[in-house]
């Protein structure tokens, strides 16, 4: 059941691959060419958009959500199905469902295709070795985890992995707040 | 000073793996999440016991981890162990670390990671399991010297042939020694009167050409390397021939 499951995500995933390529061959980029001797391609359109989300929470169902309005092909992988729940009606990327740091869920999610991962699982050392996993097996350019604890900092920082922090970017959020509405006198934070 | 060893998380694993540590002379120190098992853990003697998250570096830092010899990381969750591995090498400068995992698809991005040693519970485990049941009537323990000499663990069941005979009476062949019979709680040291009786276990010491024969002369089963060395064998008909002449 779960193998079908697999199957139907790739099919779709492998019909858009195609629908972009196809893509690429028709639309040409004239405006790049002077003197209009030379037609050149396009660059394809897919690397550039596929983004794959590790975690349905209420972040990652969001990013999901907003990627997919954007017309960015997304996919987002949870261990739980219930979980997707979380996606709204319009959404119009791709479900799979598994541990997003198992290596054979990332190679039926094509995880080589992406150019983004986002690890936002609720569990800060699941979102690091996921991170570690895009970075140094997948090699993916641009790979973010969420952390609600920067402490382990000195573990991933020399792979280049971008990290959120929600405490962090609250406090500076708030302070920004406290400034423009004058709460504070003279803050100095 | 005593070598230090640190080990985070698991419960009955770190049990054991420190009561048997600290009788080898380590100091060893246990780092546990949940407060009942850090409690159990403390009735071993001479074990220091620290409750809190092993993935949290102040945890490690009020531990004392800074400098250990050994770290191994026992949790359930391979994410954990991965973390707790890598803050125990980067940041508390522990010489070598050992991570145990679930998925053994996972081992050699641990090893690039930096983990010293990684060891698969289940596939180390499934070995174990399989060794005992396939292997029921003999299983190789060593080969030595090139693999020309076999020291295996025969079992004698009830309907082989051996039981009941004295060692002089099989008719062994001169390659091969019993060296030992385990008989229930007892342990032998055969001589050529001894008997062999049912359910003994014998550590046999044999040439690999000369093992198959030796295990069915006394099982009455060919044992699971039923396969003859073939240039051995080529090579001993040279040898005979180069004798007579």
């Amino acid at each position: 059941m779960f193998a079908a499951v697999d199957n139907s995500y790739r099919r779709a995933y492998h019909k858009t691959l195609i629908q972009a390529n196809h893509m690429v061959d028709i639309i040409m980029d004239r405006d790049f060419c002077e003197g209009g001797s030379s037609v050149r391609l396009m660059k394809p359109k897919k690397p550039d958009d596929y983004v794959i989300i590790i975690g349905c929470g209420r972040l990652g169902a969001n990013l999901a959500n907003t990627l997919s309005e954007n017309d960015k092909s997304v996919l987002v992988v949870d261990k739980d199905k219930s979980s997707f729940r979380k996606l709204a009606p319009s959404f119009g990327g791709m479900q799979l469902e598994g541990d997003g740091t198992d290596l054979s869920v990332l190679y039926d999610a094509q995880i080589t295709n992406a150019s983004a991962v986002i690890a936002v699982t609720n569990y800060d050392n699941t979102n690091i070795m996921a991170a570690q996993i895009a970075k140094e097996i997948f090699h993916i350019d641009t790979v973010i985890a969420r952390l609600y604890d920067q402490d382990c900092e000195c573990v991933y920082q020399e792979f280049g992995i971008d990290t959120i922090c929600p405490a962090v970017l609250s406090s500076k959020e708030i302070d920004k707040l406290l400034k423009d509405t004058g709460g504070l006198g003279r803050a100095a934070i | 000073m005593k070598r230090r060893v640190v080990l985070i998380g698991g419960f009955n694993k770190t049990r054991t793996l420190a009561v048997s540590l600290i009788k080898k002379g380590y100091k060893v120190t246990a780092i546990n999440s949940d407060m009942d098992k850090c409690a159990e853990l403390a009735k071993v003697n001479e074990l220091d016991v620290f409750n809190g998250d092993g993935s949290k570096p102040f945890i490690l830092e009020d531990a004392n981890v800074y400098n250990a010899n050994i770290a191994i990381a026992l949790t359930d969750r391979d994410d954990d162990n991965l973390v707790i591995c890598e803050l125990c090498k980067k940041k508390f400068k522990v010489k070598k670390t050992v991570a145990l995992i679930t998925d053994q698809r996972k081992t050699e991005f641990f090893y690039r990671m930096g983990i010293d040693d990684v060891v698969c519970a289940i596939t180390t485990l499934a070995s174990v399991i399989e060794q005992h049941a396939i292997m029921d009537e003999m299983s190789t323990l060593i080969a030595v010297g090139g693999s020309q000499l076999k020291i295996a663990q025969v079992r004698i069941g009830s309907a082989a042939p051996a039981v009941n005979k004295k060692i002089w009476e099989l008719n062994l062949p001169n390659e091969v020694i019993i060296g030992f019979i385990s008989r229930g709680d007892k342990n032998i040291v055969p001589r050529g009167e001894t008997r062999i009786m049912s359910g003994d276990i014998l550590i046999l010491i044999s040439t690999s050409r000369h093992e198959n024969q030796a295990i069915k002369q006394l099982t009455g089963n060919v044992g699971a390397t039923a396969s003859v060395d073939m240039p051995l064998n080529i090579l001993e008909r040279e040898m005979a021939g180069q004798v007579k002449t």
